[in-house]
């Protein structure tokens, strides 16, 4: 790797001599370079290998072939008209986990950004412990998130998790959270909210500590109740901190993965919670339709995309409303 | 927001702040008591609030009877190299994107947002098999080159960032007293952002310390396993060795946790320095 390297920026360091480009320019071309190398290596390339691959007859059977004499063969728009005619898992098909992966994005944002606001306001009064308070209500981040995923795990265990026992101790119906497919769905978006409610109750609490209480005493000079101060003051300045939060929020949550594949058991889970990229990789590692999962995984790009040109639009209006 | 608050208004808040502090810190009091309680009462159905015969059984049964300390150790190598491979490429491209008008440059900074949006699983697939074709497959190398994917565009652009708050005029009076530009760079500019550079190599950290998805695939044995690929083997389906799982993960988790409580402040307020200004 540091060989190519040194080769390229030699190489490139020449090439621009011969060019007679600008030395700034050239200096800032070999600052860039080695970077670049690296991302042409990882992120470029991958994706025009994958491009291929999506139109390729690469499968469990012919890799070994593949290895031996590079040939991939050519399918056609087969692998594509097979994302939406059968299953990238055992039953789900595309459009289940699309519908699914659009629920889980939006309940897990709506309740992220609905809690985070709420602590956030309640770690912003002055009471005793605020600091304390902080420092527990930070450790989901904290902490690392295998684990933390693999111990919700335990507490959502049928018989000996914390879950059932509760719910068996006040009276409520008991359900088996590893197996049945609403309680299934239901336990994986009630670890990935836990996990996320810290980030956006810091984001929040920082935009909440930057309004300054000159604003608020006005208010309540004028006659403004809690709720008028909240609605006209707090909500609109807090809308700069809000937007690229909560923007990041959903590409998380839309790309997050981890949660589902361990609470779910892994390969040999069920597919009750698995969203898009789940089941993309489930469908490319535990079942190995190479070919498939590369057409599958340019869909899903589409989609990604797609959302973020809507997403800049939108943006883009209302910053200009607000200018 | 700061006025007098009434005493029933007080009590509220501090109950509804218990609650959430209760459900935030369950996981981790969980596998701290797990991890203290003696092999025959590990599935207990009573709640104790603390094990009555605490023992560290099962952190000697993990260090002796498992590969746990190989793991740490991978996850070691594998983390500190990436961070340090990744930020020292990114210094050098965030500061050219910072500083030089050169062709291109727009697009160069919109292509480093737009992967942001797309996470690793996405070309998982062709960098598969890109290193089982160079047969990097089962190599630290493997992973590396995989979690840079990740690490390499958010650095450049935090980084960036930060080179933008610090005035020009400090590299032009630098050169004025005889520096290159890249001695400019090497002795002025790199030494005033080492705290960005550490929240950068932070981020690395955090990122790939934890991460499991991508090391399922690309290790497969055992002696090469990171700490999250092994702590799963040791899960199973609450069996014996949950007691073990349970002191794998304190050991993982306590300094870690801790590490980010104390570092919390200025690392926060270091992202969104970046963030802000990108």
């Amino acid at each position: 790797m540091a060989g190519l390297v040194l080769g390229t920026e030699a190489l490139l360091y020449a090439a621009l001599r011969i060019l007679r480009v600008r030395t700034e320019t050239r200096l800032a071309f070999l600052l860039l370079a080695p970077a670049f190398i690296c991302i042409a290596l990882v992120i470029i390339y991958p994706f025009f290998f994958q491009v291929r691959l999506a139109f390729s007859k690469l499968n469990l059977y012919t890799v070994q072939n593949w290895l031996a004499t590079g040939e991939l063969g050519w399918a056609g728009f087969d692998n594509f008209v097979n994302v939406f005619t059968s299953s990238p898992l055992q039953t789900e098909t595309f459009w289940s986990l699309l519908v699914r992966t659009l629920l889980w994005t939006f309940i897990n944002v709506f309740f992220h950004v609905l809690l985070g606001l709420g602590l956030a306001i309640l770690l912003n009064q002055s009471i005793k412990g605020r600091g304390f308070y902080r420092a527990l209500l930070i450790i989901p981040w904290a902490m690392p998130q295998v684990v933390a995923i693999l111990a919700w795990r335990g507490e959502f265990h049928p018989e000996f998790g914390v879950i059932n026992q509760f719910l068996g101790a006040v009276g409520l119906p008991v359900y088996n959270w590893w197996s049945d497919p609403i309680p299934v769905f239901i336990s994986c978006c009630v670890v990935n909210i836990w996990l996320g409610i810290p980030f956006m109750m810091i984001v929040f609490l920082g935009g909440l500590q930057s309004i300054s209480r000159s604003y608020y005493e006005a208010a309540a000079i004028d006659g403004a109740s809690k709720w008028q101060q909240f609605r006209q003051i707090t909500l609109p300045l807090l809308q700069p901190v809000v937007v690229p939060s909560v923007t990041l929020g959903t590409i998380w949550t839309f790309n997050n993965i981890n949660v589902i594949y361990l609470m779910t058991g892994q390969d040999g889970g069920n597919e009750f919670a698995d969203i898009l990229v789940s089941a993309l990789y489930k469908s490319a590692f535990t079942y190995s339709r190479f070919n498939f999962s590369a057409a599958f995984a340019l869909v899903i790009f589409a989609i990604l995309l797609l959302m973020t040109m809507v997403w800049i639009k939108i943006s883009r209006g209302t910053e200009s409303a607000v200018r | 927001m700061r006025g007098n608050l009434s005493f029933t208004r007080k009590t509220i808040y501090h109950l509804v702040l218990i609650v959430a502090a209760i459900f935030s810190i369950l996981p981790l009091y969980r596998i701290i008591t797990v991890a203290l309680r003696p092999g025959d009462k590990i599935f207990t159905t009573n709640f104790e609030i603390f094990p009555e015969t605490p023992t560290l059984e099962n952190f000697t049964a993990v260090f002796s009877q498992t590969q746990f300390i190989t793991w740490l150790a991978n996850s070691l190598i594998v983390t500190i190299l990436t961070a340090f491979i990744s930020v020292i490429l990114s210094a050098t491209a965030g500061y050219a994107l910072s500083r030089f008008r050169f062709p291109m440059r727009s697009g160069v900074f919109m292509f480093l947002m737009a992967t942001q949006m797309m996470p690793a699983v996405m070309l998982l697939l062709p960098l598969y098999f890109m290193l089982r074709r160079f047969g990097l497959i089962d190599t630290y190398a493997g992973v590396i080159v995989v979690y840079m994917m990740t690490t390499l565009p958010f650095c450049i652009w935090l980084l960036k960032g930060y080179f933008d708050t610090i005035p020009r005029s400090l590299e032009q009076a630098a050169q004025v007293d005889g520096l290159t530009a890249i001695g400019a760079f090497w002795k002025v500019v790199l030494p005033l952002s080492t705290p960005s550079l550490a929240i950068a190599m932070l981020f690395c950290v955090t990122q790939i310390w934890n991460e499991y998805i991508v090391a399922r695939v690309i290790l497969q044995t055992a002696e090469l396993y990171t700490w999250p690929l092994g702590l799963f083997e040791l899960q199973g389906d609450f069996d014996t060795r949950w007691g073990m799982f349970a002191a794998a993960s304190v050991t993982v988790t306590v300094p870690v946790t801790a590490a980010f409580l104390y570092s919390s402040k200025w690392l926060l307020t270091g992202l969104t320095v970046g963030g802000v200004k990108g």
